[in-house]
């Protein structure tokens, strides 16, 4: 169904007294309405000037005035209307509190039971959800506890796979020495450090950066004293790169204070020396 | 914002209405019936006592004019300007005066009023001859009988009998004109324009009366 095109500025004005002394139908109403909305503004005021003399026209009206006491009940009745609507309303706003303070000063007033019923409900859920701020916050610390640990005990695993069950031994013990192998300019990310217990003698390696090159073969050797030509192969072993750690077993070294170390690659170039 | 009778600017910045323009008098009025009807419908005692000052005997007028009695018309009274608060969030200022909207409710509800009531006259044909027709106010009520209209009756005698038959019976009887034309057998499009012209003509003929 279509609706009908708007009607002309003619037409308008001829069903414009109509309109506003309400004899059109709902539906010619509706129509009349759409139609002055779709009017130019010019139209539009015509209209509303036209509907305007029409609807203050009193010559057609009989003269009687009304009666001055009608002020008094038309106000009092329009008064009545809007108190029981916002009465009406007034449960939504006021939930917990009463409207108006009572004549004898009392200004606790019984609630409906509607409105204890609500305001139980209120301290309940509140209660609730206290009780639920404060095992989130638990929970919460609780979770980042056990983080903590699982971190603790996964940094240690992590250790003990890389570099042995015993490096502890090694790193905390009061006899041990620490020395620290330098870069040289082939590789010069590389990191190691030989850990060597000076009670025991017993020797461990730790290397970071070592590249696979080549065959990927590392050796790391001793030269006990300087001009001594001898040197001492301790250990062959192959680096992926990353932090890696090797047992060399009891190292028998006269003084560590001379001895100087290296770790060569296959072909014989010093990648680190700590000297 | 203006001031509404003074013609010298106050502490405010009222404007005086002398330097205001046709233009912009309208829109201030506009916006002050607007905003009377805001007020009407926030339930402000004020605002309903000067709706009721505007407009109160426009609207008795009317009532009196369709309802048989004074105690009839200042109950329809008291009911329409209830209706007027509860409508009165719908005013649009852009659709029509304020004087047009409370003329639209104040005549709806009493052709409500006299609907509810069961206010019906006997069908007259079209060619029934003026002063025939009867309703249902009374078992010899009619408006040619009362003083109240005589007024308007003079008027009315003066008119084409297709108008004045019309006019009764939309006008002061509150037929819809549906009802009218299928009583009289004519075409709808003819009773609308049949009552346009009527009213118009009415309206000419009396504003002529009162300016002699």
């Amino acid at each position: 169904m279509t609706s009908p095109e708007p009607m002309t500025r003619k037409e308008l004005l001829e069903l414009a007294a109509l309109d506003v002394l309400g004899l059109l139908d709902e539906y010619e109403a509706a129509y009349y309405t759409r139609s002055f909305h779709h009017a130019p503004a010019t139209v539009q005021d015509e209209i509303k000037r036209i509907q305007a003399e029409v609807a203050s026209d009193e010559s057609l009206l009989p003269g009687e005035e009304p009666d001055p006491s009608l002020r008094e009940r038309v106000l009092a009745v329009v008064a009545k209307a809007i108190e029981r609507e916002t009465s009406k309303l007034a449960p939504l706003a006021t939930i917990g509190r009463a409207r108006h303070a009572p004549a004898d000063g009392d200004s606790r007033v019984p609630l409906p039971a509607s409105g204890q019923f609500w305001r139980a409900a209120c301290f309940a859920l509140a209660g609730i959800t206290l009780v639920f701020a404060m095992f989130y916050v638990r929970a919460q610390h609780y979770g980042n506890r056990v983080s903590e640990i699982a971190l603790i005990n996964n940094t240690e695993a992590i250790l003990e796979e890389l570099i042995g069950p015993t490096y502890k031994d090694f790193l905390f013990d009061p006899d041990t020495v620490h020395i620290v192998l330098i870069a040289g300019s082939a590789a010069p990310s590389a990191k190691a450090v030989i850990c060597i217990n000076e009670r025991t003698n017993e020797a461990f390696l730790i290397t970071d950066g070592l590249r696979q090159a080549g065959t990927g073969a590392y050796t790391l050797s001793v030269v006990e004293s300087a001009g001594d030509d001898s040197r001492k192969n301790l250990r062959r072993f192959a680096s992926t790169g990353g932090v890696q750690g090797f047992a060399l077993g009891t190292v028998a070294i006269a003084s560590l204070a001379t001895a100087s170390w290296q770790i060569v690659n296959s072909t014989g170039q010093v990648i680190l020396t700590s000297a | 914002m203006y001031c509404r009778e003074s013609r010298r600017p106050d502490a405010t910045g009222c404007k005086p209405q002398a330097d205001m323009s046709l233009q912009e008098r309208t829109l201030s009025m506009n916006q002050q019936d607007w905003m009377l009807m805001h007020r009407v419908a926030a339930g402000d005692e004020a605002a309903v006592v000067e709706l009721y000052e505007r407009f109160s005997s426009l609207v008795f007028k009317v009532a009196r004019q369709l309802l048989p009695t004074r105690p009839e018309a200042e109950d329809a009274v008291q009911e329409i300007f209830v209706r007027l608060w509860q409508t009165a969030d719908r005013y649009d200022p852009r659709r029509a005066k304020l004087v047009t909207w409370v003329m639209l409710i104040a005549r709806r509800h009493l052709i409500d009023r006299i609907r509810r009531n069961a206010v019906r006259r006997t069908t007259t044909t079209y060619q029934a001859e003026p002063g025939t027709a009867k309703t249902d106010h009374g078992p010899d009520y009619s408006p040619q009988e009362d003083e109240r209209n005589s007024r308007l009756l003079q008027q009315l005698a003066g008119l084409p009998e297709l108008q004045r038959v019309v006019i009764e019976r939309a006008y002061l009887y509150g037929f819809t004109l549906r009802e009218v034309s299928e009583q009289l057998e004519a075409p709808l499009g003819t009773v609308k324009s049949a009552l346009s012209r009527g009213l118009a003509r009415l309206r000419e003929r009396a504003k002529a009366d009162w300016a002699m």
